[in-house]
């Protein structure tokens, strides 16, 4: 291979175990299992904080092989994407399918739990398959610590559905716009006693379309007391329960904002068991517009985004990326579209 | 390539093999297996600290340059947004990773031609098998051009392929809605199938039709429709159906995003569910529960067809001269309030 002839290679190579321990002075399995692991949740030993050092001042990349050849293009991105059962999710791979045959480049997805420890994973395997560059559409609130700890300076990394808090760019929905037309909507309606099903605390889409929600309601005075927030998950299972929170109570909600679909039709079922019809009882609000929702026997009201478009983006995006160009995170524009799940509440104000 | 390297480089496993001594093919297993239930044999232990010892770590690359395997499979599936699709591919996934391969997948459109390119790309890449779930019937023809170098069976599609095969019992499944629909007691039955090309949705329809039979009832052709497997297929064939001079008491969706398609159109029509309309569903998407009419459907293993279907191919990769036999797994009927209670037996 020409890499070894030319000289560069030792240069630009990426140190083996064997270099780390040596420098570090311990153990080659030491290094090996110390670089595999994650942090213990009482903290790093000296001895691992010591060679995590090296690990980082020699520029250790997990496989060094891969890493030899980093500077050879594979054309191919690797995209990490939990929940894909999800069809909205899935819509994005599509977006992104699309995009990438396009434009010449191969995909390789992989859709772990939606966890970190699940996604870092998938990110290393991704890696060890020399992807020239990564798509990361679900890392968790917080995420640059998480980021910095993968030692990615040689793979491009963009960050698409959740921004997850991070400086890298981001390609999202406006969620934050997503949550206020919900809020104008329900207000405009009449409606004073709203819940909101608002997904997961690490799932930025989530945390920002109850903020932009919260923020509307706050600007009419109407603060919404933290039992009327309740945190779920985002599938079918994180609805009934957050659902049951809201109207499974002697003062039950009028209307509810759950921040995505899915979760909205399991509201449905909780709406149903209690005997509330919708929109008479209790107004329903989702998000995504994913395509079964139109049908259901109350048309559901929600705000659509655009699923298949974040994907495309995000992969001429990446592609900007590897090719060394600079890239600013955008906000995809998102409407609301109003069906038959929400009207005004039955009796306005007789509540107390 | 291995005389250009110089020291210090990661060792071969012949090496560990040599150090330890056993067979290159045994150290190869044990590094690749996870932790058995039991914990290592001590051979076991003795080659991971052999290997740990001399700086071991796993290159898929380099073990394909020596031994042409790369522990990838490849997977080629179509519809992901699909929720059933999407579920197989998960039990896809955590299957092979439990058994420490690696997963390629390509997701093109559900197109002959364009399936064909994605399994080319993927055999590229020098995967050690193939996995094809959405292959269109009749396949045989269609895999024979493909002249695959390696071991390659059908997921959830069989489409008479002939090709190794793991999915769900598709004509039990139409058997049991047939049964159910006729112990309500409608008698109008109708069917919404898939594409023509989808052996899924044949199976099922054929299960159904010999319900039928078993009743001494025939299913009028105009009575069973095709379309795409999604919500948009359910409304147009719903609205054919209701537009009909003589429009059935119950309809069969061989999906459940037919089926919601199909509740659409009869709330449009203000048919009331289930008295004026009887419909039952297929796969038990976790929506089915929860609409305010539950849907009644036939349970599918998603997640097992694709565990299965990743069991299958890698006995075949491990004995490509047996062709391991087909996994087919069992489903059940689910009755909700989308269909009237049992009708009494008189």
């Amino acid at each position: 291979m020409s890499e070894d002839d030319s000289g560069r290679r030792d240069r630009r190579r990426a140190p083996t175990l064997r270099e780390v321990a040596e420098r570090a002075g311990v153990h080659v399995s030491t290094v090996s299992r110390v670089l595999r692991e994650t942090e213990p949740p009482d903290g790093w030993s000296p001895t691992a904080l010591r060679v995590r050092e090296v690990a980082d001042e020699l520029g250790y990349a997990p496989n060094p092989w891969a890493a030899s050849l980093r500077t050879r293009r594979t054309d191919t991105i690797g995209v990490v994407m939990p929940r894909l059962t999800d069809t909205v999710v899935a819509t994005m791979f599509e977006g992104i399918e699309y995009a990438a045959t396009e434009l010449g480049y191969s995909v390789l997805l992989s859709s772990p739990p939606d966890t970190v420890a699940a996604q870092q994973r998938s990110i290393e395997f991704l890696r060890s398959r020399q992807v020239d560059g990564l798509l990361l559409t679900s890392l968790h609130q917080g995420a640059d610590e998480f980021l910095d700890s993968l030692r990615l300076q040689n793979t491009r990394v963009l960050l698409m559905n959740r921004h997850a808090g991070s400086r890298l760019p981001a390609i999202t929905g406006d969620d934050h716009a997503g949550g206020r037309l919900a809020a104008e909507h329900l207000l405009a309606l009449g409606h004073r006693e709203i819940g909101v099903i608002g997904g997961p605390q690490h799932a930025t889409t989530a945390t920002d379309r109850v903020a932009g929600f919260v923020e509307v309601l706050s600007e009419v005075g109407i603060s919404l007391p933290p039992d009327r927030i309740v945190p779920s998950g985002f599938e079918v299972d994180g609805g009934l329960v957050g659902a049951r929170a809201l109207l499974d109570r002697p003062d039950p909600v009028t209307a509810v904002f759950a921040v995505n679909d899915t979760a909205a039709i399991g509201a449905l079922g909780v709406a149903r068991d209690l005997g509330l019809r919708v929109p008479e009882d209790l107004s329903l609000v989702g998000y995504n517009d994913i395509s079964v929702v139109a049908q259901l026997p109350a048309a559901l009201t929600t705000v659509r985004t655009p699923a298949h478009l974040m994907g495309q983006t995000a992969v001429r995006r990446l592609i900007d990326l590897i090719e060394g160009k600079s890239v600013v995170s955008e906000r995809l524009p998102v409407d609301l579209v109003v069906r038959a799940s929400t009207a005004p509440p039955r009796v306005v104000g007789l509540r107390r | 390539m291995t005389g250009a390297r110089r020291n210090p480089r990661p060792p071969t496993m012949k090496e560990i093999a040599e150090r330890t001594g056993v067979h290159t093919s045994t150290v190869s297993r044990v590094l690749r297996q996870t932790e058995p239930v039991d914990g290592w044999s001590e051979s076991a232990l003795r080659i991971h600290e052999v290997a740990a010892e001399l700086g071991y770590r796993p290159n898929p690359w380099a073990a394909s340059l020596r031994t042409r395997r790369t522990t990838t499979i490849g997977a080629v599936m179509p519809r992901l947004t699909d929720g059933v699709v999407a579920t197989i591919y998960q039990g896809v996934e955590q299957a092979a990773r439990e058994s420490g391969y690696s997963l390629l997948l390509s997701s093109p459109p559900d197109d002959p031609a364009e399936q064909r390119a994605a399994i080319d790309l993927l055999a590229g890449r020098q995967v050690d098998g193939l996995l094809l779930s959405s292959l269109h019937s009749p396949a045989s023809e269609f895999v024979a051009d493909l002249g695959l170098s390696v071991p390659t069976v059908a997921v959830n599609r069989h489409a008479d392929s002939g090709l190794p095969y793991a999915g769900g019992d598709d004509h039990h499944g139409g058997l049991l809605a047939g049964r159910h629909l006729l112990a309500c007691g409608y008698r109008k039955l109708a069917v919404v199938g898939g594409p023509h090309h989808a052996t899924t949705s044949r199976d099922r329809i054929r299960g159904f039709v010999d319900a039928l039979t078993e009743a001494g009832i025939a299913l009028p052709n105009d009575y069973i429709k095709h379309g795409p497997f999604d919500v948009t297929g359910g409304i147009a064939a719903a609205t054919a159906l209701f537009d009909a001079i003589d429009p059935p008491d119950a309809i069969f969706a061989v999906s459940d995003s037919i089926a919601i398609g199909i509740l659409g159109v009869a709330r449009d029509r203000g048919l009331a569910i289930p008295e004026q309309l009887g419909v039952i569903g297929y796969n038990d998407i976790p929506f089915a529960a929860q609409l305010p009419v539950p849907l009644s459907t036939v349970v599918t293993p998603a997640h097992d067809i694709g565990a299965a279907g990743v069991r299958l191919l890698l006995e075949f990769i491990a004995d490509p001269d047996t062709v391991p036999a087909d996994i087919v797994l069992p489903v059940e009927l689910v009755a909700r309030g989308s269909t009237r209670a049992l009708a009494a037996l008189i």
